[in-house]
């Protein structure tokens, strides 16, 4: 299997793939077929549309390599690239079918000491969350202090295209035309940041960080960021994040945590978050000059880890909002494993949630049963049950079943069935297929 | 045709049964039996067992040494008094997993004065386990110890962990992906982007984080029932309830025109023509206390008001809050900004006048 994937990439590293290099690689190619049935309720102004079918194939390509020995230093070059693609009912301003990005494309080196890494790739910034940007990254380190920082261009979807996107949902969004969107140029929506952190123990660590990031239309982000952790005696870990916005030099975010780990089989968890939302908006946005009240979270979680087998988790929040107007977020989730062999994975889970105007309680039972060393059957079903209608509907009723098949060590099947009905379709049937080719198994890791 | 249907099933069965008995458990050896519970040492019994009779012999240990069925067969002889106790075969086995093989040497910690030669100061419980997974210290056992509390610290794992293993491992007694996880993950990842690095992908955050995709995670993979999707199941009609709830928690993944894109289609947007207003009687009127609801709604959650009405200076809030108009002024108290007079969204308003 490995020597397979030394095969694919001899021709790229052959320079540096010795024979004593233990460097790794990770090739993973997935393929989705999706139909898709939907009978939606009457649309806006009472238009009844009718019921719909849709046909998407979609590709999603994984590659990475790491730990390769350069001739001056060792377990040091390492590269990533991953793409997706889909072809089928998928309309677009172009009036093509086929769709399709780039995700990652960067090779980095990287020694004790120093680091660069170019290409495609994100940072994780202050107030904007997770930037993919072309550009890259340098660091240094000099004994506990690791210096970084970045530069680069910001990543649009599709290269060139707008960044209106339709994701909410699920099979509507192979329904949707994104014509109206405006045209977006990319020249002068750049970014830079860095970022000073303090990583000698590991009972305390703290960083400061800057990022600027330019819209379309001039400044977007502008942000002062610092954040604090610490481990004492095992018992208890802390930390903090504050990000000031320099353009409105207001907090724009803020969070504390305090996870106390005494009792191991009751690890507990309390949070408390602070964020005010105008200054979530990019500067781009007039709407973030408008101002806004912020609001604040505080939340406690703790799992039980009741045997080797049974583990539940609770969560419950409470925010506060302008006017002092309360909302609150439980759930509570019970995962049983009843055999040694871990033949059988059981789930319950209850949630809830208040906000202003509406809420709802979630119900959910899901079950994965390993029939063979090789075949696998999953069930999952759950309800949103909202205390005020939606469209004037007051449930919504989720159905999944799915049966997975390993064929080979390197290669999965998957067919899955869902029907839903929702306050946004009478009924929704979707079967999926999916097949996976992993070159090395740990990869999976997340998935993609 | 319903014969064929009734041999598929049965088959499908079948296949099903065969496979429910195959079990795969690590540890089957009954440790306490042959520790504890036989009569050994004395005249015509056999010698007391320890861990080393049968897991030791090797001058640099790597790892758990299975020993051979030889060896079981130097008690459970077929041919002799043993023979109710003999054994046909070893029982199959699964693969042990990657986190299992260290680079570790045994002979050096058993020397340590803190251990003095006893296994069960890190493989505490070995004796009473019949069953179930090796017993495997937790990483924390490992460090305990200040050589390697300064390796972890320096996210060293060379030492101990092959490369190539790395990616599959799951952290179970630090680190652990569990309690509290999912909201603390993203601010770890800013922290430990170098720790996470040495087991995740950029494209296991992607999977996830990167909005653009059109077949969302949690509909790749409805397999995984144990992760936490933030768009599991129905989200599209429980989605202004979620963006209620925690306001502008949205935009740590999507990008403003994500909204508007939905919105505008539906006819719920103010850049949809003719568009069909959402919003109840008096929301903006001008006759006063009671006939002005969007103030306060956008005082409260602007970042929802930015899901339709987000056009930038073609925004329809310009037309009454701009300087000068009847709307007044939209600012919160005590606000302030940095920005110049130039810039895109105060001139919007302000036209340079500020």
């Amino acid at each position: 299997m490995r020597s397979s994937a030394l095969a694919v990439f001899a021709l790229l590293l052959a320079p540096a793939a010795r024979a004593e290099d233990d460097y790794t690689v990770d090739v993973r190619a997935s393929t989705y077929a999706q139909v898709t049935r939907q009978a939606l309720v009457p649309g806006a102004n009472g238009v009844v549309v009718e019921p719909r079918s849709v046909a998407s194939l979609y590709g999603y390509a994984f590659l990475r390599v790491g730990n390769v020995d350069l001739p001056w230093a060792k377990d040091s070059f390492s590269a990533e690239l991953s793409a997706w693609g889909a072809l089928g009912a998928l309309p677009n301003p172009q009036g093509n079918v086929g769709d399709g990005d780039l995700q990652s494309a960067w090779v980095q080196h990287a020694t004790k000491r120093f680091r660069v890494k170019l290409g495609r790739q994100v940072t994780l910034p202050g107030a904007a969350r997770y930037v993919r940007f072309d550009g890259g990254d340098f660091g240094v380190r000099v004994g506990p202090v690791d210096v970084e920082a970045y530069v680069g261009v910001v990543t649009l979807p599709r290269f060139v295209r707008p960044r209106g996107y339709y994701v909410l949902g699920s099979m509507n969004d192979a329904l949707k035309d994104p014509s109206f969107l405006d045209a977006q140029a990319r020249p002068g929506q750049w970014l830079l940041g860095a970022r000073v952190s303090w990583v000698g123990t590991s009972w305390l660590k703290g960083s400061l960080g800057f990022h600027e990031q330019q819209g379309p239309d001039g400044l977007a982000y502008r942000n002062l960021s610092a954040d604090v952790s610490g481990t004492l005696s095992g018992t208890f870990t802390a930390g903090g994040r504050l990000v000031l916005d320099l353009a409105a030099t207001r907090p724009a975010e803020a969070r504390v945590f305090v996870d106390v780990t005494k009792l191991e089989k009751v690890p507990i968890s309390v949070d408390y978050a602070y964020a005010a939302p105008s200054l979530l908006l990019p500067h781009t946005s007039i709407l973030a000059a408008f101002g806004g009240a912020s609001w604040h979270e505080l939340g406690a979680e703790a799992t039980w880890r009741a045997s080797p087998f049974l583990k539940v988790t609770g969560r419950a929040a409470g925010q506060l909002y302008e006017g002092d107007r309360l909302g609150a977020r439980a759930s509570l989730r019970a995962q049983w494993v009843p055999d040694l062999d871990e033949r059988w994975t059981l789930i319950a889970e209850y949630a809830r949630t208040s906000a202003w105007e509406n809420g709802y309680n979630h119900l959910r039972a899901a079950a994965r049963w390993r029939a063979t060393e090789a075949l696998f059957a999953t069930v999952d079903a759950a309800t949103y049950l909202y205390d005020q209608p939606v469209r004037g509907v007051s449930a919504s009723v989720i159905g999944i079943a799915n049966v997975e098949y390993q064929a080979l060590p390197e290669l999965k099947l998957m067919f899955s069935g869902s029907l839903t009905s929702s306050p946004f379709a009478v009924v929704e049937g979707q079967v999926l297929g999916r097949l996976v080719f992993e070159l090395d198994a740990p990869s999976a890791g997340g998935g993609s | 045709m319903k014969l064929r249907f009734v041999a598929l099933a049965a088959g499908l069965a079948l296949l099903a049964t065969s496979g429910a008995c195959t079990r795969r458990l690590l540890t089957r050896f009954p440790h306490q039996l042959h520790l504890a519970e036989i009569e050994c040492g004395k005249p015509g019994k056999p010698d007391c067992l320890t861990c080393n009779s049968c897991h030791g012999g090797e001058p640099e240990v790597s790892s758990w040494v299975k020993p051979p069925q030889s060896m079981c067969a130097k008690c459970h002889d077929q041919a002799g008094d043993e023979k109710k106790y003999a054994i046909a075969t070893r029982p199959p086995e699964a693969a042990r997993p990657a986190a299992y093989d260290i680079i570790f040497g045994h002979d050096k910690h058993l020397a340590m004065p803190e251990i003095k030669g006893q296994c069960v100061k890190c493989h505490a419980g070995a004796v009473q386990a019949v069953g179930g997974k090796p017993l495997f210290p937790a990483m924390t056992t490992c460090t305990g110890c200040h050589e390697h509390e300064e390796q972890f610290a320096k996210n060293d794992c060379a030492p101990c962990h092959k490369p190539n293993h790395l990616r599959g491992l799951k952290p179970v007694s630090f680190l652990a992906h569990d309690t509290a996880w999912m909201k603390r993950h993203g601010g770890l990842a800013r922290d430990e982007l170098a720790m996470c690095s040495s087991c995740h992908a950029q494209a296991q955050c992607d999977s996830c984080h990167d909005a653009t995709q059109t077949l969302r995670a949690e509909l790749r993979n409805p397999d995984a029932i144990t992760r936490q999707y933030v768009h599991r199941f129905d989200f599209l009609s429980r989605h202004a309830i979620e963006a209620q709830s925690q306001p502008a928690q949205c935009v740590s993944c999507h990008q403003k025109q994500d909204c508007d894109a939905c919105h505008v289609q539906r006819g719920v947007s103010g850049g949809a023509v003719d568009g069909l207003n959402p919003h109840p009687i008096n929301w903006a009127g001008t006759t006063g206390q009671g006939t002005n609801l969007h103030g306060p709604a956008a005082r409260r959650d602007i970042s929802s008001c930015a899901a339709c009405h987000d056009q930038g200076a073609a925004s329809n809030c310009v037309r009454c809050h701009k300087l000068g108009g009847h709307g007044g002024n939209p600012h919160p108290p005590g606000w302030r900004s940095s920005l110049g007079t130039d810039s895109t969204s105060c001139a919007a308003c302000h036209g340079g006048a500020l």
